[in-house]
This record gives structure tokens, sequence and C-alpha cells, in this order.
């Protein structure tokens, strides 16, 4: 792109040609002012706080959607201009009821900072003292229209980020307000999935999160940065810290390619989820978990540990690790049980994910791994999304948000192959329902389908190394996999067409612990159009925030691993790395039964804490330092948010202290 | 020197207002040295008597209101509304979105603890006006100190301005809603 | 002076209290008073605004119903919140509650006593009105103007610490409350705590040499038998901040012990009168005007049999020897004594906080997602008991809001109070400026702070009016 020179206030500026004036000032430190605008959203000039002065035009005119031009001379802040603006807030306070001695956002309000800033000290209009709902029925955000100042910023976030445009303006005129769905309460509203984008967006007390209410101005708060560890998207966030507890939860960049958040990163981290464990617990005589130091509890850990080493050899203790936990409690854990016990009976509870995936990779590809699938960021650049078994608003809220906006943008077809209860289907182009436990049959007739939708030189290409399908009658599997043919058609025509397809599976898929599923999607993707064979666009959404982490670091087991089978063969002693996830899996606790001793090291109490010998506190996710992998592969870090509770150790230092204690006559035998 | 004459009313508000003024604490020993009360809630005189400057908390909310604002604007040289009902209508001002009757209603009749209720009404009580009004939607108001309450420091810079003979506009730094 | 016979005396504004009020007495034929009432005239409809906005904006909204005891209703609200919650809040922010509390039971009594009782007792009731106010005492007696200022300033000072700003804070929240204490502020509180002792030592003395001095008539004045109603502790100990109910009728029984304020429905009906804007409380079983019922401090060292901190119990046992023979201290100008007992003890009991290392502690919040569908918050005000009720939906939305402000209670109180000085003071129609002070003084003795009262209620400006028993007005006086 060219670059201009315009005048601005006397000065000469350069820019990029194809911005708006307000963005060469920007660019420039040129303070104008705003309210509708936020970056990265499409500007509407709807507030008329940015007008500026442009040499020819007769009129001032907003900045942020005039096109600078080479040779514009403009002038941002004129005695015309500041009376205007005065004149627009004036009008602005007027409209509605803008009480900020009340209202849950002053100090953090970009109308009350203008206020402020242009001395409105009083209104010389009649005020219209309007009647106006506040909508409180959704479950994290209320919106009060009484604040609202019809910037429209949060629907534009809705629709152009988050994708699922619940919101837009709703009657006319005075009565004009902000609307969801078809006029419904925000908390019946279907289409919103509640990610709290609207809350962050909105510059007055408009939009507000129960959550934080009254918790703590953001200039009372230390804003850190940080990653949420929840399900494995890895979304960059600036937590606000007061008191020692999270009060609020934004995300880095909110109209940025990754801004958008989900409602479990934004407002159930704010929420105690599950009855902490704030210390030690020792199982007593009478066969209750009582309190203890954490010097008696280690010492109760490394003496049996190691008397049940010493009497049934190194294979007689299993470890099994959250994959929940952060990189580095993980690296210990697994370290723990190589070198100080000295055996391979490690595995992740997500154990049966990674050995499925891995399988299924390593037979469409010999030495394939985790890293052959691609980033999350290539589904915003696709041209057509298959998602097959999930529903990504329930697993990884924020995949689905990025599918959404490649789909609602008009870029990009989406078609769904799930059971009939996936309600994602309804958001596809084409939904293809197979029978359940005939997805690999429905995966493996697409692919036949796509091949033949193939111009002639590819198809020629597709079908070498396809010989196994060579057999197949389309008509015939369509029948047994109760998919409809026409339906199979369209969705193959597109996978056949498309220049940049996607494919994301996730969890139904692996539930199946069939590998054969994983090989034949990994197919399907890599006889899509334009694809790498080797390495085709293919995303799992992974159980688990740090599941990508567990598994690179090699928790969980390359062999099946069931602890009730380990048990009844002489595993004797269990040791369990929750740290901040809550398990109440009844095959996890009937396989406990059978050990004589159980270690659980977890942050909150549950089923499985409840059936432990010893329990050992684990600081959550925001009460220490500490790196987690993205489910596409990328580490990123966090700082420690808050202090955790009397002080609780490190996951790693509490290993290292049963290390200690361990006393392992001979580690050899 | 001549001490400047001060009268403070209090209309429809809190003293809230009133109350940050005597945050001003030991400062309140010096304005008194220059400052002659009148009219206030803290002396016993009840005339509105000619002043230099009339102060006033509250917004109008009653005919009573709106009478005793009119006596006062023709018995001061400058008017200085203080604080958010003053100034804008305020919390006060939350009666307007509704209907009167709905709100006396609720006050004095369908409220649990009431037992019979009635609606209080003139002569006993003043008429109330529709909707809250701030000052100067009724008569002209010089100078505006916003805030609820104002900060201390806002009250002193404008009094200050005020002995100074000037009319205070509060700084940016100083501006507050709430 | 005015001698027309059947007249109404009308006071407008009354001074030196909190709010907004005025007072109108019926003189008969002879002169001699008929009737008098006191007349609330602001209306400001808390009760129906609050509909429809949520219930964590209501600790926000509803100190705005009082810029001079904006604590109270901040943490009766929040009390009311923590019941909607259905959770009980974490023993520090607790504390720091009680501590703000006690923060403005500090700025609040001293303020009354120095700012607005002191210059009737330094100055006399006929004193020029001109000079009858605290710019006459700083002039007079600058030291003890000086040293009010800072007892004040220091009970401003605590509510500063915890809510960043002095009037209308933003400390207590549902489930707790937003910020904790810094060891340094703990600490700059605690060495003030021997000073402020001594100056509410200093304030007790001013007073008890005036009850010396004017012993028959400071006996005499307003004193009258009504039943008491205050909040006290398991042991019917003095309590502030939570508590149960405990009421006393007029001849000395107790009609309610250890009584749950969240069934105040139960036991407390609002009378309405046309002429006010203030309801009339009473207790339900007795009805109107039986069960009328004073609160507020004298009301409170009436139902309580102890204070827990030392020096405040010494003087309540002194207090408790001026008790008529039902056992009641009922004298209206008392109510100054029991102020100040209680400006002891709130800065006895600050210190007792402060040296609990807990409230120190940064556990100040739980949360809840789900709420009960009512909630009801407690608290003794300065002036009196004070109840917030609030109705919710399932989000959180309020849908109904009762109040019944400290001021209220003792309303009927308080139209007696000014009915016996009336018709102690005023004879064959002589009406002059003292007397009328003393009518005004009988209302002083209750601190009513009528911009509470004025949430559904109004403003309390004072003048007399002169009506003729039909209602013409024949006279109006302004002093």
């Amino acid at each position: 792109m060219n670059g201009i020179i315009l005048t601005i206030n006397g000065k000469q500026v350069k820019g990029k040609a194809g911005s708006t004036v307000l963005e060469i000032c920007e660019a420039n430190g040129i303070n104008v002012p705003t309210l509708c605008h936020l970056k990265g959203l499409t500007d509407v000039g709807a507030c008329r706080m940015c007008l500026v002065e442009i040499e020819k035009e007769r009129r001032p005119v907003p900045a942020c959607t005039y096109p600078a031009r080479d040779g514009l001379v403009v002038q941002t802040s004129t005695e015309k201009l500041e009376k205007h603006r005065r004149l627009v807030l004036e009008l602005l306070f007027t409209e509605r009821n803008h009480l900020c001695a009340y209202c849950l956002a002053s100090g953090d309000c970009e109308l009350q900072i203008l206020g402020y800033e242009y001395q409105i000290d009083s209104w010389r209009y009649p005020y219209s003292w309007p009647s106006f709902p506040l909508d409180s029925s959704d479950k994290h955000v209320m919106i009060d229209h009484n604040r609202c100042i019809l910037c429209g910023r949060c629907v534009r976030i809705c629709s152009e980020k988050v994708g699922v445009h619940t919101l837009d303006f709703g009657y006319r005129g005075w009565k004009d307000r902000i609307s969801a769905d078809l006029n419904q309460p925000l908390g019946e509203a279907s289409s919103c999935i509640d990610c709290g984008a609207c809350f962050q967006a909105c510059p007055t007390g408009a939009i507000w999160a129960k959550s934080s209410a009254y918790r703590g101005r953001p200039d009372q708060c230390k804003k850190m940065r940080s990653v949420c560890a929840l399900c494995g998207v890895g979304c960059e966030i600036d937590v606000l810290v007061k008191n020692n507890a999270l009060i609020r939860i934004d995300s880095t960049e909110l109209a940025g390619d990754r801004g958008v958040l989900c409602y479990k990163g934004r407002f159930d981290q704010l929420y105690e989820s599950h009855q902490g464990i704030n210390t030690p617990l020792l199982r007593d005589d009478s066969g209750k978990l009582k309190a203890c130091s954490i010097g008696n509890a280690l010492d109760e850990v490394g003496e049996k540990f190691g008397n049940i080493v010493a009497r049934y050899g190194k294979n007689s203790i299993a470890g099994i690790a959250s994959s929940k936990a952060s990189n580095e409690s993980l690296k210990a854990f697994k370290k723990f049980m190589t070198d100080i016990i000295g055996n391979d009976l490690i595995d992740t509870i997500d154990g049966d994910e990674y050995r499925t995936i891995i399988q299924g990779a390593t037979k469409f590809r010999s030495g394939a791994g985790l890293n052959i699938e691609t980033t999350l960021e290539e589904i915003l650049k696709a041209d057509c999304l298959l998602v097959v078994g999930v529903n990504p608003l329930e697993s990884q809220q924020v995949a689905g948000s990025y599918i959404f906006r490649a789909a609602s943008q008009g870029k990009a077809n989406l078609i769904v192959l799930d059971v009939d209860k996936n309600p994602f289907g309804f958001h596809a182009s084409t939904w293809l329902k197979p029978t359940k436990g005939k997805e690999e049959l429905a995966i493996n007739a697409l692919t036949k389908a796509v091949i033949g939708k193939l111009s002639a030189s590819n198809a020629v290409k597709a079908k070498e190394n396809t010989t196994s399908l060579g057999a197949m009658n389309i008509t015939q599997a369509n029948k047994e996999a109760g998919i409809d043919v026409e339906d199979l058609n369209n969705a193959a025509a597109m996978l056949a067409k498309s220049k940049h397809s996607v494919v994301v599976y996730g969890k139904d898929i692996l539930l199946r612990k069939n590998p054969k599923l994983i090989t034949a999607i990994l197919r399907l993707a890599s006889k899509s159009g334009k694809q790498n064979p080797k390495k085709p666009r293919v995303i799992s959404l992974k159980p688990r925030g740090n599941s990508r982490g567990a598994w690179n670091l090699g928790l969980a087991n390359k062999k099946e691993f069931s602890l009730s089978g380990l048990t009844k063969n002489g595993v004797k002693a269990v040791y369990l790395l929750l740290a901040d996830d809550y398990i109440d899996d009844t095959k996890i606790i009937d396989g406990l039964k059978g050990a004589k001793f159980v270690v659980v090291q977890a942050s909150y109490s549950s089923p499985v804490t409840a059936s432990a010998n010893v329990v050992l506190p684990s600081p959550t996710w925001a009460e220490r330092k500490g790196s987690y992998t993205s489910l596409d592969g990328i580490t990123k870090s966090t700082p420690k948010l808050t202090q955790p509770q009397n002080n609780i150790k490190r996951d790693e230092d509490i290993i290292r202290g049963i290390s200690k204690r361990i006393k392992i006559s001979d580690r050899r035998s | 020197m001549a001490k400047v004459k001060v009268a403070t009313f209090w209309l429809e508000g809190c003293a809230g207002c009133h109350m940050s003024f005597l945050d001003l604490d030991e400062a309140i020993i010096d304005i008194a040295k220059a400052v002659e009360f009148h009219r206030s809630p803290i002396t016993d005189i009840k005339e509105i008597e000619q002043v230099d400057v009339g102060i006033v908390e509250g917004s109008v909310g009653s005919t009573e209101e709106e009478d005793v604002l009119k006596e006062l604007r023709e018995h001061c040289k400058i008017l200085m509304a203080w604080g958010n009902c003053a100034c804008f209508g305020g919390i006060c001002g939350m009666r307007s979105t509704m209907d009167k009757e709905d709100a006396l209603r609720r006050g004095y009749i369908e409220t649990e603890s009431t037992y019979q209720g009635k609606i209080p009404h003139p002569p006993g009580v003043p008429q109330l006006l529709d909707k809250v009004k701030a000052l100067n939607h009724i008569v002209k108001v010089d100078c505006f100190v916003p805030g609820c309450p104002p900060a201390p420091e806002a009250i002193t810079y404008a009094l200050t301005e005020l002995l100074a003979g000037r009319i205070p506009v509060i700084p940016i730094q100083m501006m507050r809603f709430d | 002076m005015v001698t027309e016979a059947k007249r109404t005396i009308e006071i407008n504004p009354i001074t030196r209290i909190e709010g907004h009020g005025k007072v109108t007495i019926q003189l008969n034929e002879a002169g001699d008073v008929d009737s008098a009432r006191f007349h609330v005239t602001q209306f400001r409809g808390f009760e129906k605004f609050c509909e429809g906005r949520v219930f964590w904006e209501m600790p926000v909204i509803t100190p705005r119903i009082c810029g001079i005891c904006p604590v109270s209703h901040h943490l009766g609200s929040a009390k009311a919140c923590d019941a909607i919650l259905g959770v009980n809040i974490p023993p520090a922010a607790k504390m720091l509650r009680e501590l703000m509390h006690m923060g403005q039971y500090i700025q609040s009594h001293a303020m009354h006593f120095f700012y607005l009782a002191s210059p009737d007792l330094l100055f006399g009731f006929d004193a020029d009105p001109a000079k009858r106010n605290v710019i006459g005492l700083i002039a007079e007696n600058p030291d003890l103007a000086t040293k009010a200022v800072k007892l004040r300033s220091f009970g401003q000072g605590i509510i500063k610490k915890l809510a960043g700003k002095k009037v209308h804070p933003n400390h207590a929240i549902p489930g707790g409350v937003n910020s904790c204490l810094s060891i340094a502020d703990r600490d700059e509180i605690l060495g003030q705590i021997d000073w402020a002792i001594a100056q509410a030592q200093l304030a007790l003395e001013l007073l008890k040499g005036y009850y010396n001095q004017h012993s028959i008539e400071i006996r005499r004045f307003a004193n009258f038998s009504t039943g008491y109603m205050g909040m006290v502790d398991k042991k019917n100990n003095l309590k502030l901040y939570d508590g149960n109910l405990r009421l006393i009728d007029r001849k000395g029984i107790v009609l309610e012990e250890q009584f749950d304020p969240a069934k105040y429905l139960d036991i407390i009906n609002e009378h309405v009168e046309d002429w006010s804007y203030l309801k009339f409380p009473f207790y339900k079983p007795l009805g109107y005007p039986a069960g009328i019922y004073r609160t507020g401090p004298l009301a409170r060292l009436n139902v309580a049999t102890g204070i827990s901190t030392p020096l405040a119990n010494k003087e309540l046992k002194s207090f408790k020897k001026l008790a008529e023979r039902n056992g009641m201290v009922e004298g209206s100008m008392y109510y100054h004594y029991a102020r100040l007992i209680e400006l002891l003890y709130a800065i006895e009991w600050t210190r007792e906080l402060l040296e609990n290392e807990v409230v120190c502690s940064n556990d100040i919040q739980v949360t809840s997602k789900v709420f009960n569908e009512q909630g009801i918050g407690f608290i003794e005000a300065p002036r009196g008991a004070l109840f917030h009720h609030y109705w919710v939906d399932k989000s959180g939305k309020v849908l109904k809001v009762n109040l019944i402000v400290a001021t209220g209670h003792n309303n009927f109180a308080m139209n007696q109070a000014v009915y016996e000085v009336a018709k102690d003071f005023i004879k064959k129609a002589k009406v002059t400026e003292g007397i009328l002070n003393r009518v005004e003084a009988a209302i002083r003795c209750y601190d009513p702070c009528l911009s509470c009262s004025t949430h559904a209620l109004g403003q309390m400006p004072f003048s007399i009016r002169i009506t003729s028993p039909n209602g013409e007005l024949i006279k109006e006086m302004s002093q």
C-alpha cells in the first residue's frame, strides 16, 4: 500500500492509504475523543464525538469513517468542534438516566471521563427521565437501557467477532434500544452464548457483569496478563485482582482476531466452584480425614510409599495426573514416577483420548504424532469447515465462536457431521446425521464422494492410497449409516471445491476409543481441496485445558492403562495429581478401591479426595505461576495471580518433599 | 474586610453535601473567619435575608422547594448548586422516571408494614412536582459543584474562588459525578 | 409575639436537625396549646424507584437516603443482600463492616452533640439565634470547637480508610466487603483511640455539668412514657451491628425478648397521617397509638442490661440511676447522655475490633449464584432501628422494597415531645423565640434524621404557623 501525507493540526503526518482519518490520528498520537469506535470493529460514526474539520468539507465529519487521502488538511480541535462535542455530550447525558452516583461502571466509564474532560457540570437541556427497563434475566450479564448511549459497540462485537449476532437495535427513534434475538430477555435469547464480549465492549455501565459488580474499579485492581487454562484454546486474558481475589477477567485485545472469551473463562472462574482444600488431610484411626501439617502428611506419604516399594517392588505404585495441571506440576510428577519410584505406570485421566488420536494418526501416516494437527488460526481463514462429533459451544466455546465467525461472514461453508442431538448442527449449511456407531462408514462415504467430485487430475492423485475405499458402494453405505444422499453430495461438493478447508473433531469421536475414526477423518481431510496430503488441516478439540501439554510431556501412557486392572495385578498404591480438576468419574473411584494406599493432590474436595488416605493441597491455576500448552501446541505462561490460603506450596515443591522423604533401599530391584 | 454573607439551603436531598462541607474539618474554622453564615441548616436563622452567596444542596421536588429556591435567587448575588441533585437532579430525580401517584401509593399504602395507609397531602405537607428538577431548570444558577457528594477539595476550591471574587468552574481533576 | 387567640403556630424550617420539617402548634381559645404536630415535608420515593433495579445496586443507592448516616443504610442494605444470597460473610468482612459502622457512630454522635446540640447547652435556649450555632461555638470556644471537629473527623476518617470517601461509601457488597484494612491504617486508627476516648469523656463532663445546673428542668423536659426498642446481643448487652430485638413497654414489662428481626413484620406496623410524609411505626399487637415506642440511644440503653466495654458500661450504670419508677430513663434530654455513652462505646469497641488480628485478613467476600426470594437487613443506625427489606426475582431484580427508617420510630415521640414542651412553655398565647427554640430542642433530642425519614418522606424546615381552630391562617412566624 502506498504512503500518503496529510496535514493534521498544521503538522504533516504520514499514513497508509486505505486508513481512516481517525486511524491516522491514532497512529500519530493525536488525541481525538471517541465513544462508538472500538479498534478492530467496523466504524459507523454513531456518536459524533470524533468530528473533525476537513478543508473544503462544508461540515465537520466523523474522523472514524472518513477515508484518509493524500493532501487532506484536517483540524481535530477547534473552538467550533469542542462546542459540538460538548453539545453531543450534554445530549447524551440528558437523553437517558445517567446517574453515576450508584453506577457500577463509575470510574470505568468512557462517557463519564469525557464528562469530566469537558467539565459538564450541568445540563442545559430538559431531561427526558425516560423509564427504560433493566434486563437482568441473563446469568452473567445485565443490560440497563437507562445508561445506553446506542454506540452499537456491543452489536458489532456480537456479530463481527463473536459471530452469533444476538444483539441488534430494536424499536425506533426515542425508543431505540439494544435488543436480543427477536426482542427476548437476554437470558432467554437462544443465540446468546454468554461470552460477555458485550460487557467488555460497552463504554458505559449499560452492560455489566453480575460477577464483578462493585467488587473494585479497574484503577483499584492489579491488572495481570495471564492465559486461561480451562479448555485448551489458550485465550490470553487480563486478570484484575484486588484483595487477593479475582475481580474481573478481560480479553487482552477484545476486537482482535483471538479476542473473544467464553463464559467459563470470563465469569465462572470468578466464583468458587467447589469446596477448596486448604490444608493437608490424613485419614485417622477412626477412618476420618483430619487436617494435619504438611510435614506430617509428607512424612506419611514418604514412609508408606517407601514401605510399599520395599515390600512389593517398584511396580506397586501407579500415578495418574489430570491434564488440567500446569506443565511444571506435570513434569515434576512424571520425574517422580520414573526417577524416584522407577516405573512407567503413569497415565493422564484423558489417556484413552491420547491413545486414540495417536494410534489413528500413526495409521494415517507412520510416524505422525500430535504435530500433524494444524492451529486454531486456520479456522478463521477457512472457506469450508467440517465439524465432526463435537459441539464446540460446550467444550471449547471460543473455538466455536471462530467457526461461527468464519461461517457467518459468508466466507465459509459449515458442515456438521454428528448425531441428531448436537445442537451445533442447527448452525450448519449441511448437517449429516449418521446412525450412532456408523460414523466411520459415514466419514468414508463422504471421502469417497469427495474424491468423486474432484477434478480429474486431482482425483487420480487422490485415488492413490485409497484402495480400501475402492470397494465401497456409496448408496449402500449411505443407507446403513442413515445419511441423506443429497446432503452427502452437497457436503462432498463443498469440500472438493474448497481452497482452505479445515476439519475439527472432538469429544464424541474421542469417546468411541476407535483409532480408525481418526484415521478416516485425517484421510477425508487430506482428500479435500487444496490440502497438504501429509499434513491436512485437522484439529482435535481435546478434553482438558492442558491435554496437549501433558501429552507432549509423555504423561499419557502409550499402552492401555486400566486402574482396576493394575490394582488386581499387584499395584498397591495410587498417587493422583488432580491439581484444580474436579473428578467424580466412577471408573477412577472404583479403580481406587483395589488400592491399599491412595494419595490425592488436589485443590478441591471431590469424591476422589474422599476416597484418599492422604490428601495433599494443590494451588489452583490462579494461585501459582505456571505454563500451559494450548490444544494446538502453543505454550503460554501465567504469573501467580493470588496468594493461596495457608501459603499452600506448589505441586512440584510438594512432590520434591515426598521424594526427599521416600527411602527406597534398592531402586534397581 | 467585610465578611461574605452566605446562606446554605437544603432542598430535596440527603444532607450529604452539607456533610461533605463539614468534612473540610479544621478549614471550616478558617472559613468561618471570612464568612458570615445566614440561613443554613447549621444556624437558627429562618428568614431568607439578602446575602452575597446562596448555596443550594438538593433538587426541587415540591412547590414549597420551588418557592424557596425562587426567593433565594432574589436574595443572593451568586447562586451555587451543590452536588448532583442540585446540578442534575441526581438520585432524587429517579422519582421522575415514574408516576408520582404510584410512588406515593407504594410509600403510604402498599408497603408491607403500613397499616390502613393513606396518602399525605397539602396543607399538612407540600404539593409534589410531577418531575424532580435541577436548579438551573427553575432559576439562573451561576456556578455548579457536581459530585455525590462533591469532594471537600471541590467545595474548598469553589468557596476560595468565590471569596476571591471569581465565579468558580470546577477544574477537570476535581470533577466527580459519584 | 402574637396575642391572637385560637391560632396555630408553625416553626419552619426546623434548624440544626438533619432534615426538613415543620411544627404546627394549635392553640385553643384561651391561648393554651391544644395540639402540636411535627410535619415531615419531603417525599423522595426510594421504595418505588428502586423497583426494577438489581439488588447489587441497593447498598450503593440507599445510602443516598441520608448523607448523615449513609453507612447505616449501606450496611443495612448489604445485610439484606447477604440474606438474599443466603450466605454468612467471612469474619473479617463482618468486622470491617462493624468498624465502618463505629466510624459512623463516632462522627454522627460527635457531630450531633457538638455541632447541633451543644450551642443550646453552652449558650442557653434564650441566647441570640445569630450566635446560637456551631459558628458561634467556634468564635466563643475555639479550643472546644477544634476538638469537636477532630473527633468527628476521626470517625469520618475510619469510613474513608475503608470506603475511599467519607460520605456515601461503597465498601459493603452482597456477601462481604470490597477492600481490606491495611496494617498501617489499622495502626493509625489505634494510635488515636486514647485521644478520642478523652474527647468523649470531655463531652460527658460538659453534659453532666449542664445537667447538674439544670437538673429540674432537664428531668421535666419532654418526659413521658413510651415503649422502647433496641438491638441486643445474646446476653442483652448493647449491640449495634448484628443482634436481636428487645422491646419493653411503657410500664417496663418486656414484650419481646431476643426477637428475630427477620420477622419484624409480625410486630411492627406503620400508621400514616395525611399531614406528614413520615409514617408512625407501632408495636402491632398493641395497635396505634397504644403500641408506640422509642428507638435510638435512649431506647437502646433502656433495653440493654449492660455494655461489653468497660468505660461505657460504667457510664451506663450511672445512666440507669436516672430511671423512673418503671425502670426506664424517660426524659427526652437524656437522649444526649445516652448518645455520649454510645460514643464512648463506639470508640472502645473500635479498639477491640482493631486489636483482633482477623480484621486485617483478606478473606472478605463470598459469592453465590442462587438468590433467595427475600432479604431483610436490620441494623441500629445512630438514630435507631433501621430495616431494609427487599424482594427479588431469580435473576436478582428487585421486585419490592420496604424500608423502616430510624427516625420514623420516634415520630410519635417527637410529636409527643413537641406537645409536652409547647404545653409547658406556651401559656395564654405568649410565645417567645426561646420557647420556640425549646420546642425545636425537644425534637433535636431525638437527633431526627429527616433525610432518612424522607426516603419516602421529607425534609424538615422549622417555622411557626398560627391559625384559628377552623384552619384560617392568622399569622405566620419565623421565630
